[in-house]
């Protein structure tokens, strides 16, 4: 009798496999100091059907329990001698920074979670494919290197080089496919136009482009899918699942063609090592097909610092659990719409909170307002725009060189600064308007051509 | 990859016998074969919950 793979199976017979796993997470939470008093609500052991008696869990709540008992709080659940790794939510200090543990089993399972998306990209043993993605404790990028190696090939490692030097280096192998952000993929594309590079032609073998991190236009995906002669596909990642991969497109990719033109492709969610809920933020009763959602993450296998029904805050597009043209039958999502339900902002690769970014220039005495914009750049890849008004007497030149390495030092960005008038920026006087000083305009930026071609 | 697999590839049986040549080499006297031994443990462990977990009981 043939065995399906894992990502394969039968829904019944992947709800049976969670259920399995519920039961025994249950069991190993009930002597779990944070966790246990959460089950209590439960009556009997844990199952599908029971999860929804459980508290969902917020961000402050776990922030709370590392201030209780730092730096893992509470909920590690292993003991400290076996966190083989620490990860960290990429937020900044004003709002806290998640921290969890990962033990050496977590830390490999990540990997091999993550090879299932390199996997149905159509990475095969011995292929390489190009790493844009910087590699630390507050990004997914350990997990999404091991998911390469989990397939059994070499990853190429070029987050560390500006766009110039990753298109030398990728020039010389003969590479399969590149895992990098929207505004990454992006970038590199108009380097390549301006410089009159034919990416077809430098990367003869390459078969796709795995992206994450930000939404884009399907009008640009078909672009870079052009641009580039590879398919487009897209993967979700959460911080609480290990940072491993959780969700990807499968083979269609990204971007289809359908009878009325293109149409986003569909992501599926890994849903043996996790339980994913997708319910509305308000009354979080469970999301019907086609309505947006929140992400609720269970995480099955986790030993360190599990999470039970964690709000992620993302907002998806749920499509429901209908068997895929790819014969999966998990649950899936619209492909490059991912955003949020607050108003966390990832730019450059970082998370940033609009509030941090004002407390930070505000809080320099030099400051007295400014307005932010995420934009596509004229590298083609993301960039912050500051616009501040300074205090009289305040010296431009030492402002604007103090207000960078703040901003550098702090969130790991340089914003592009310019010194305006305070009568040209918004006004935030008044408490019936709440202030909001920073907008994104990279999804805009790329729908009207800031992708390499040039503007009409 | 991950397509369907005959039950005489079950790798189940091979990688349970990994485990238990690894947990011989816990403890080892030289750290690094200790360590090794932990890694091994691990790889598996990580490899049965992510990859196999359905070949490792029936559903």
């Amino acid at each position: 009798m043939a065995v399906p793979g894992v990502d394969r199976l039968s829904r019944p017979d992947l709800l049976a496999l969670q259920e399995r796993k519920l039961r025994a997470l249950g069991e190993r939470l009930m002597s779990n100091p944070f966790f246990a008093p959460r089950l209590r609500s439960v009556g009997g052991a844990l199952s599908l059907d029971r999860l929804r008696d459980v508290p969902v869990l917020e961000k402050s709540e776990l922030l709370d329990d590392q201030a209780h008992q730092p730096p893992y709080g509470d909920r590690l659940g292993v003991s400290v001698d076996r966190v083989a790794m620490r990860h960290q939510t990429a937020g900044t200090s004003g709002r806290g920074q998640e921290i969890y543990g990962l033990t050496l089993r977590d830390v490999e399972a990540a990997g091999y979670i993550s090879s299932f998306a390199f996997e149905w990209a159509g990475l095969r043993p011995g292929e390489p494919a190009a790493f844009h993605i910087g590699v630390s404790n507050s990004s997914g990028g350990n997990a999404m290197l091991r998911g390469i190696q989990g397939v059994g090939t070499t990853p190429v490692v070029v987050a560390h080089a500006g766009f110039r030097e990753r298109l030398d280096i990728m020039r010389e192998v003969p590479l399969v496919g590149m895992y990098a952000t929207p505004s990454a993929i992006n970038g590199l594309a108009q380097l390549a136009r301006a410089e009159g590079i034919d990416l077809q032609e430098v990367l003869p073998n390459l078969r796709f482009l795995l992206t994450s991190a930000e939404p884009y236009p399907l009008s640009w995906a078909k672009k870079m899918e052009d641009a580039y002669g590879a398919r487009l596909l897209e993967d979700y990642g959460l911080t609480q699942s290990a940072s491993a991969i959780c969700a990807c497109t499968c083979e269609q990719g990204a971007v289809l063609s359908g009878p009325e033109g293109l149409v986003r492709g569909k992501m599926h969610f890994f849903e043996w090592p996790f339980v994913f809920e997708f319910v509305d933020p308000d009354t979080l009763e469970p999301a019907a097909p086609g309505e947006d959602a929140e992400v609720l993450v269970t995480t099955l296998d986790k030993e360190a610092s599990p999470v039970l029904r964690f709000r992620t805050r993302d907002r998806v597009r749920y499509l429901g659990t209908e068997r895929c043209d790819c014969g999966r039958e998990l649950a899936t999502i619209e492909a490059g719409t991912i955003s949020r339900f607050d108003d966390l902002m990832k730019i450059k690769g970082q998370n940033v909170w609009p509030a941090d970014m004002e407390s930070t220039a505000l809080g320099m005495s030099e400051v007295v307002e400014l307005s932010g914009e995420v934009r596509i750049g004229d590298k083609g890849r993301d960039e912050l725009f500051l616009k501040i008004a300074l205090a009289d007497g305040a010296d431009t030149e030492h402002t604007t060189a103090a207000l960078k390495t703040a901003f550098k030092s702090r969130f790991n960005l340089t914003p592009l600064v310019d010194v305006v008038d305070l009568s040209s920026l918004p006004q935030w006087h008044t408490p019936e308007h709440k202030a909001r000083r920073f907008t994104d305009l990279r999804r805009a930026d790329l729908a009207n051509g800031a992708d390499g071609e040039e503007k009409s | 990859m991950n397509e369907d697999h005959e039950d005489h590839e079950d790798p189940m049986p091979a990688l349970d016998a990994i485990v238990a040549a690894a947990r011989q080499l816990m403890d080892h006297p030289v750290p690094q074969v200790r360590t090794f031994a932990a890694q091994v443990t691990a790889k598996v462990e990580a490899l049965t919950d992510a990859v196999l977990p359905h070949r490792r009981a029936p559903l």
